[in-house]
């Protein structure tokens, strides 16, 4: 029988299927479902310090090309909201990463500390939400400012740190600072800052008007990005961004991710965790490897 | 997807409620069922939730029941032009393999009965209605609207039209009167009324409720909607679901 186990920031996943962010994840209940629905480490939605509301509806729209456009806004509890969901998901066998906001390093430093407390197995700092001015954006194209916060989050925690980025022409060079400041792996990519605009009443349709582009659209983008900085660092990559079905996970796999997060693909198909399992296990029967380890990064061999 | 959608027109129906009517600029991917909802785009100004009151396959046309509650409702109900249907979403009821359908409605709970009577006449079944409003001038002909209805029961809290007290207690006397008639049971309204008709209707099997929550995405991700303490949306899991799915958490 193949194995999809796979060893990341010191876990032992059952498989490589992790929910992206935002993706539910601001309460207890979220993650019973999440777990409900197989995900094998659960990431929470982008904590802040303080409680945010979030933009007004719309706030998510699907576009006829596939993809999903949303301006959430952060919406989230709060440091408060941490450890209900990380106790929730200790009680459900499940490892949990705690997505962190901030507006600068010491609201990072503040959500991960925690982050920690609460005990959960990691965090992941969201370094690249396309959607809120001062939230990470500006911050994550800016590969200096990526260093700082990631080393002021990692010289006071124990636990591993993810940086999340974002598509910038800066990417690579973003990732290699985070590295170089003491992260222990690169979440890669998130949504890409992208506007909708209804041609009917000739407006924006998200009620922030810009917002991030998730799904198959953004996948050949988010797999280069992969492929560049695996080849670069050679680092641990989580792989993210329009994955909807077996082939997308492999592909990610293939470019250098040990785990990919899944968010549009669930919202398509609420049993997407199952059929990606079962297209991988074929896969790798059919590529006569026991492991799936094996094939990370395989598409650099030479 | 948003589907761009021409409002039509806009009546006043009562006191409380109005009547819009979209035609949808673009063919839907696939046809509603009864009790599902969309989001409806009201451009630069908001999106709200709900239920698809009648469609029309042919020409496209939508219509929605509503009461002006906030900015949102008073744009459905006061703007002219483009707006944007998302969905259709949630899960619906299918209503072939039924007989005799009972549906109670509390306040702007009547809004999805047209459709839902339409699809009960194409599927061979009747449907009998109760419903109840705190006040008589709240009331509409919602025979109007629907179509081959069977007896319509009306109840108001003001005791000016029909019976007076709450739906769920007419409900409750028609059972004890004539007994069970009905092979399924909708309900929607307020929670308490929810639980109350569920437990009227204890014994049989296919008693549905269909809940009201906030929603905001709509599609699954943002988790507003979630019936806490279930480990269920009502974007994708509901609105509708069998009275002993949600019975203890309504009221």
């Amino acid at each position: 029988m193949a194995n999809l186990g796979i060893r990341i920031l010191g876990l032992n996943l059952e498989h490589p299927i992790l929910n992206a962010s935002g993706i539910l994840g601001s309460e207890p209940v979220h993650v019973d479902i999440l777990v409900k629905y197989g995900f094998s480490c659960i990431v929470t939605k982008t904590i802040t310090l303080e409680p945010r509301e979030g933009y007004p509806p719309p706030i998510l729209i699907e576009l006829d090309n596939g993809g999903y456009l949303n301006a959430v806004g952060l919406a989230n509890p709060g440091v408060k909201g941490i450890c209900p969901m990380v106790e929730r998901a200790r009680l459900l066998g499940r490892p949990i990463i705690v997505s962190v906001g901030g507006g600068d390093s010491r609201e990072y430093v503040e959500v991960s500390i925690k982050a920690e407390e609460c005990g959960a197995s990691g965090v992941e700092l969201n370094l690249s939400c396309p959607h809120v001015r001062g939230f990470g954006l500006e911050l994550g194209a800016d590969p200096s400012m990526v260093y700082r916060v990631v080393r002021d989050v990692v010289s006071v925690l124990k636990i591993p740190v993810l940086a999340k980025l974002g598509f910038s022409d800066k990417v690579i060079e973003s990732s290699g600072r985070a590295l170089e400041a003491g992260a222990a792996g690169l979440t890669l990519i998130n949504t890409i800052k992208a506007m909708y605009i209804d041609v009917y009443s000739a407006k924006p349709v998200l009620s922030n008007k810009y917002g991030g582009l998730s799904g198959p659209p953004i996948k050949p983008i988010a797999i280069r990005v992969v492929y560049d900085v695996y080849r670069e660092y050679g680092a641990l990559i989580i792989g993210c961004g329009g994955v909807s079905g077996w082939r997308d996970a492999a592909e990610f796999i293939l470019a250098g991710a040990r785990a990919v997060q899944v968010g549009s693909g669930f919202l398509r198909n609420r049993g997407i965790v199952g059929d990606i399992l079962a297209g991988l296990r074929k896969w790798l029967e059919v590529q006569g490897v026991e492991s799936i380890e094996e094939l990370v990064g395989f598409a650099h061999r030479s | 997807m948003l589907i761009p959608a021409l409002k039509i027109s806009v009546e006043k129906l009562s006191s409380s409620y109005y009547r819009a009517l979209f035609k949808l600029l673009e063919p839907p991917r696939i046809e509603p069922k009864p009790l599902q909802f969309i989001n409806i785009w009201i451009p630069g100004l908001d999106e709200v939730p709900m239920s698809i009151s009648d469609y029309t396959a042919g020409d496209y046309t939508l219509s929605i029941i509503f009461k002006v509650v906030g900015d949102g409702t008073r744009g459905l109900r006061d703007r002219n032009g483009f707006f944007g249907v998302k969905g259709f979403l949630g899960n619906g009821i299918v209503t072939s393999g039924y007989d005799r359908v009972l549906f109670v409605a509390g306040g702007s709970g009547i809004a999805p009965l047209p459709f839902l009577s339409r699809k009960c006449v194409e599927n061979g079944c009747i449907v009998d209605v109760v419903w109840g409003v705190r006040r008589g001038d709240m009331l509409f002909n919602i025979g109007k609207y629907a179509v081959g209805l069977g007896e319509v029961y009306y109840a108001t809290e003001d005791c000016t039209i029909g019976y007076c007290g709450k739906a769920s207690s007419l409900v409750r006397r028609i059972v004890e009167r004539s007994g069970f008639k009905w092979s399924l049971v909708i309900s929607v309204g307020p929670n308490q009324m929810l639980r109350e008709v569920c437990y009227t209707f204890r014994s049989l099997q296919n008693s549905y409720v269909s809940l009201e929550t906030m929603v905001k995405c709509g599609l699954g991700a943002c988790g507003s909607c979630l019936l806490k303490p279930l480990p269920k949306l009502l974007c994708l899991d509901g609105p509708v679901f069998k009275c002993s799915e949600v019975y203890h958490i309504l009221g």
